[in-house]
């Protein structure tokens, strides 16, 4: 019996390295993709390092619930952590009490180049906080949108009120309700929150008949063009000349408030030495059915003035060119179909206008808004400033064509074609108020308040921001600004980071190893 | 208590102590030396001096209680051979510590192989010098 029982203890005894072993590689191959890492008024775990170390002394606290807490007088706190693994996400927490009321906490992250990426955790605000009690509130997570309410007004001045017709204020049900049907820009104010990709364009509709721009342009061109309820459609008549040596296959890349929606690969005509050979035109559709409402760019990114612009046919009524255009209605050029000398003209919105050519032959006399700018050499910019007289859109006359013309603002064909692509601002909201303000929109993430007294502040940090440095660590930091000069305290309890990644499962297991090892 | 279950409970005392010193000591060559190859695999989670008080402890145990048992049992003939299990057990453990000594040793390029080599030799002599010694004692 005893014999039985030693070789069971045994047995026992065998398996607890075995078991530690593989509890030691879960830690340090997270299959299940969660890792966390924290530090408390007494210890941290072993990756951790460097916590709070600009306080001079480590001074521990207890309240009389129990909870042991870290005495945090001076800022920032610093908190770096090692992972055997980079992470996609990391999530950090702070819980702490606040008893001399620090007003700002931000979290940070290290970046490559050592500065930290700061994201504002809570950041009081005495103004938000009155309109929180006394305007209608809708709150969604760290959104808020505060309305106006109806003025109250005793039963005796409601006859004199009466009189004064005042348009009511319109009610919401959500904020992004709001945004999507913006009331006027003079009614709103915003705090820490972006309406800039919801202003629309007045009173636009759009074009039932396509817009035809037979212009012939040479090389890279970027058009701007504004879309709402309806498809973006481009279609771009290409003619490679094969002047220059190499294959000139280019992109077209359609963004929107500097991010890309569509990207489109045109590719060479298949003659790639300086032959001057042409091919027949390229037919290259750009369509997006259902875009969304606002500004949008389309880069033409030749790589040298081997690609010809033939002709340009779109749905959309109002099509800009940004920073220049280049004219090339030339014989010069007249190797590619239909191409012939002519006078060309466009409508610049621009402060200034550059203007040159490569070719003797395009030498000539612009006017711009009547006033004569001669180009008198090839390869030399002639600038032409419009004075305080010349306002709005001025016309610009080019009789010979093959010109580079470049400008600070925008070129259009037609007066109709043209619209301000900046929308309009929604104002930050200052110190108070003003009457005329019906709403207020903000982003005001707040404290999580725990029991007795601690709160929790917490921050997400993901791709780019999460930088692991070649040690394996990740630096981060949380500020406390004016902590140690108001001479405020933080009685820290615990400071937590969990990291995630893609779980290892046995689907993704072969690629994981093949990425690793390249394989 | 009785003198008898005394003795059994010291008896399995022993032993088992004696089984957590040999797994201890094994377990803490181990973690060392993947300690020493992926730096913070083990010590990035775990104390590995923990491990190391354990096998002193255990360590410090067993050989006072070794020591006691052969006092008691003086006298009796202990045959020790050579066989050619524990060769090739220490032909292999040579190969695997030259192997290291190479891994540890590869940026001083073909003078590390030497080194590794030698040191292998060196290992496996001396391990079968050690075992000669003892039956050479044995017959004496």
């Amino acid at each position: 019996m005893v014999d039985k029982l030693m070789k069971f203890a045994k047995i026992a005894l065998w398996l607890v390295p075995i078991v530690f072993l593989f509890w030691l590689f879960n830690k340090n191959f997270v299959p299940g993709g969660i890792l966390t890492a924290k530090c408390d008024a007494d210890k941290c775990s072993k990756l951790a390092a460097a916590f709070a170390t600009k306080e001079p002394e480590k001074i521990i606290g207890e309240t009389k619930d129990g909870d042991r807490y870290r005495l945090i007088a001076h800022d920032p706190i610093y908190f770096t952590i090692k992972t055997p693994r980079p992470f996609a996400k990391a999530k950090i927490s702070a819980e702490f009490a606040n008893p001399d009321n620090q007003p700002v906490f931000n979290f940070g992250l290290q970046a490559a180049n050592g500065a930290y990426v700061f994201k504002n955790v809570f950041s009081q605000n005495s103004l938000i906080e009155q309109l929180e009690k006394d305007w209608e509130v809708i709150k969604e997570n760290d959104s808020y949108l505060f309305t106006r309410p109806p003025e109250q007004v005793s039963d005796d001045k409601k006859d004199d009120i009466e009189k004064i017709e005042k348009k009511p204020i319109k009610k919401y049900s959500s904020i992004s309700d709001f945004a999507n049907d913006l009331p006027p820009l003079d009614e709103v104010r915003a705090h820490n929150y972006d309406l800039s990709d919801y202003i629309r364009l007045k009173d636009y509709k759009p074009s039932d008949k396509r817009l035809e721009i037979g212009n012939t342009l040479r090389g890279p061109h970027e058009i701007v063009t504004y879309i709402e309820n309806e498809p973006l459609d481009f279609k771009f008549s290409f003619q490679d000349i094969n002047r220059h040596k190499g294959a000139d296959n280019f992109s077209i890349i359609v963004s929107r408030g500097g991010k890309k929606v569509l990207e489109k690969k045109v590719s060479d005509d298949g003659i790639s030495k300086a032959s001057g050979a042409v091919k027949d035109l390229k037919e290259v559709k750009i369509y997006l059915e259902k875009p969304a409402f606002g500004a949008h760019t389309i880069f033409i990114q030749a790589k040298d003035d081997d690609i010809f612009i033939k002709n340009i046919s779109t749905a959309q009524s109002l099509v800009m060119f940004s920073n220049h255009i280049y004219l090339a209605d030339d014989d010069e050029y007249k190797v590619l179909e239909g191409v012939a000398s002519k006078a060309s003209g466009v409508l610049l919105s621009g402060q200034t206008l550059s203007a040159r050519t490569s070719h003797k032959g395009a030498l000539q006399t612009i006017t711009v808004d009547k006033k004569p700018l001669i180009l008198k050499e090839v390869n030399k910019e002639y600038e032409f400033k419009r004075n305080k007289t010349q306002i709005g859109i001025l016309q610009v006359a080019i009789p010979k064509s093959d010109v580079y013309l470049s400008t600070d603002g925008f070129f259009v064909f037609d007066r109709r074609q043209f619209f301000n692509p900046d929308l309009g601002a929604v104002l930050n909201l200052g110190a108070d108020v003003p009457a005329n303000i019906n709403y207020v929109v903000a982003q005001y993430p707040k404290l999580t308040e725990l029991s007795n007294g601690w709160l929790k502040a917490e921050a997400e940090f993901s791709g780019q921001e999460l930088y692991r440095d070649d040690k394996g660590q990740y630096s981060f930091i949380l500020q406390v600004p004016g902590l140690p000069e108001n001479k405020r305290i933080l009685k820290l309890r615990k400071i937590e980071v969990e990291f995630t990644k893609e779980p290892i499962t046995v689907f993704n297991l072969w690629t994981k190893v093949k990425t690793k090892f390249k394989l | 208590m009785t003198i008898q279950t005394f003795q059994l409970i010291w008896k399995v005392a022993k032993e088992l102590i004696a089984e957590i010193f040999k797994i201890s000591l094994l377990s803490y060559l181990i973690f060392y030396l993947i300690e020493d190859f992926f730096p913070g695999f083990v010590s990035g989670f775990f104390g590995i001096n923990i491990l190391l008080g354990i096998v002193a402890g255990s360590g410090v145990f067993t050989v006072v209680s070794q020591k006691e048992e052969s006092k008691e049992g003086e006298g009796k003939e202990v045959k020790n051979k050579i066989r050619a299990r524990d060769i090739v057990f220490i032909v292999i453990l040579s190969i695997i510590a030259g192997g290291l000594i190479c891994i540890k040793t590869k940026d001083l390029g073909k003078l590390g192989l030497v080194i590794s080599i030698i040191s292998g030799i060196i290992i496996l002599l001396m391990s079968i010098l050690l075992l000669t010694e003892e039956e050479k004692n044995d017959q004496i």
